[in-house]
């Protein structure tokens, strides 16, 4: 038996009794027998520990602490633009390699017939060298005309030394056709200039096909440059010009007109947010929770689609456009209500 | 405002709270929570809307965790994988954050499932008949839940904090040394 005028408080009535569970009568009873008891009031004391404990760790499990769901919003604002295209690293590299052989097909098309026509046409009006003489290596094209071909035979004692001033004159009119044809990947180009000259082969080869080659060498990377910057070019652009659509019809909107019963399950103000998220905007402009099951997707620069699950369980489709302000439905011929902008807090 | 609108602005946070809570997974709970709410919208008539939303809302995840656990695992990975996206964000969860709330976690496992629902139920305001309602016990015995929920709640949280509280005292001694 305990102290005061009831039995010793059992934990559950001491719980329901720290909720506010019990009726007043009972309430009081136990105010009373906890005030004459000790160790009543130490286990109301503990019982206090554990709801708060509880509560505390229960909390611990949202990601955002004290009752507030986790931001999805915030999240979603800080999405990454690689997230807010979901674009992979891997996706990104694909489509960059697929715009930039396109474009360096493109490229190579316009400016191969040029530079082969030039070359062989150069090539053809060498002198046509003995097998036997040696000639510099097409990665030596680039060294400067002024340059004595001596030393490099010293350098490489095993080549034969030859007249390689056609060849250099070859591949400076193959650089210049290129530089003609894409100037701006020519000069950031350096990659097609330079002459190891103990790149040298050990076999002598035709002038001509030496020509050939050399001009190929120094065209090579010339000609995939330009189509290079070409693309990244239009790939920069693309981004940009989807970025800025991307972002035009987000915000919030409200449900202007007289409603129908059909458009009662709607809510009267929703926000559109990227990547595919619709809230609730409440009576102070604050946007509220998620809209479950609703949808939306920009369908021009100034004109959404939404989809919004409605009471009967059949979603209903709106599609509005802020700029000619026209609103339709997907199921309704003259609608009484349309969507309009509305303010809202960020 | 119609009945469905303030059923809606009015339970569906708390409801997803509690079966994110429950669940861990926040898009699960979502689903969940829709699958409740539309269930609310073809009921006739609801007596007690909160403790029927959470009542229905329990009942479906003890059926889709019941013949489900495949698409569980999935949304695990997903979890996992947005986990790990929430950690580059500009304000990641301290890893001692994370670390409370795996604890956390872990610790609400251990509990028994009615325990664990009454525990959340009670966490969002719900009172001892809605509580009753939704779980079909008696009100009497709804205190008792508790009491045991949360005392098995934080010792569990408790015993699972102290290896960790050990490891950094004895990483703290051996630095000291």
């Amino acid at each position: 038996m305990g102290q005061g005028h009831m039995q010793h408080l059992d934990e559950g009535t001491i719980h329901a009794w720290l909720d506010g569970a019990l009726p007043p009568d009972e309430a009081a009873g136990v105010e009373r027998h906890a005030a004459a008891c000790t160790r009543c009031a130490e286990q109301i004391a503990e019982a206090r520990g554990l709801i708060a404990a509880a509560s505390g760790i229960v909390s611990s499990l949202d990601v955002v602490r004290g009752g507030v769901l986790p931001a999805a919003r915030d999240r979603a604002r800080q999405r990454s633009l690689w997230r807010a295209l979901r674009l992979t690293p891997v996706r990104a590299a694909l489509a960059a390699t697929v715009l930039v052989a396109a474009g360096s097909l493109l490229a190579v098309r316009h400016t191969q017939i040029d530079i082969s026509q030039q070359l062989v046409q150069n090539a053809h009006n060498l002198p046509r060298r003995p097998a036997a003489a040696a000639t510099r290596p097409p990665s030596a094209v680039s060294v400067p005309a002024a340059a004595p071909a001596a030393p490099v035979s010293k350098r490489h004692p095993t080549v034969v030394a030859a007249n390689t001033a056609p060849v250099r004159d070859s591949a400076r009119t193959a650089r210049a056709v290129v530089a003609e044809t894409a100037p701006v990947a020519a000069a950031a180009a350096p990659k097609a200039e330079p002459a190891p000259a103990n790149a040298a082969p050990s076999v002598a080869v035709d002038s001509v096909d030496a020509a050939r080659r050399a001009a190929a060498h120094a065209a090579t990377p010339a000609r995939r440059l330009p189509a290079f910057g070409q693309s990244s070019l239009k790939l920069q652009e693309v981004v940009v010009t989807g970025l800025a659509e991307a972002h035009g019809m987000e915000g919030c909107f409200e449900l202007r007109g007289e409603r129908t019963a059909r458009d009662a399950g709607l809510p009267e103000r929703f926000a559109l947010e990227r990547p595919n998220i619709v809230r609730f905007v409440n009576p102070d402009s604050g946007r509220d929770s998620i809209i479950p099951g609703a949808s939306w997707r920009q369908t021009g620069p100034t004109a959404a689609r939404v989809t919004f699950p409605l009471p009967n369980g059949a979603p209903t489709t709106v599609e509005f456009n802020t700029q000619t302000l026209s609103t339709r439905f997907a199921d309704v011929s003259k609608p009484t209500v349309r969507v309009v902008r509305a303010d809202c807090k960020p | 405002m119609n009945d469905v609108d303030r059923l809606f602005r009015e339970y569906h946070q708390p409801l997803v709270r509690y079966l994110t809570r429950r669940l861990g997974d926040r898009d699960w709970a979502e689903e969940v929570a829709q699958e409740t709410f539309l269930r609310a919208i073809r009921q006739e008539t609801i007596v007690s809307e909160r403790s029927w939303l959470f009542a229905v809302a329990t009942n479906l995840v003890r059926d889709e965790a019941r013949k489900d656990a495949r698409r569980r695992r999935r949304l695990e990975l997903l979890r996992e994988q947005e986990r790990a996206e929430q950690s580059v964000d500009p304000e990641p969860l301290t890893l001692e954050r994370a670390e409370e709330a795996a604890l956390a976690r872990r610790a609400l496992e251990a509990l028994g499932e009615r325990d664990r629902e009454a525990l959340l139920m009670r966490e969002e305001g719900l009172d001892y008949t809605e509580i009753a309602a939704a779980l079909e016990l008696s009100v009497g015995s709804v205190g008792t839940t508790l009491a045991r929920a949360r005392k098995r709640l934080v010792e569990a949280y408790e015993s699972l904090q102290q290896p960790r509280s050990d490891a950094r005292h004895g990483a703290g001694a051996h630095a000291a040394s």
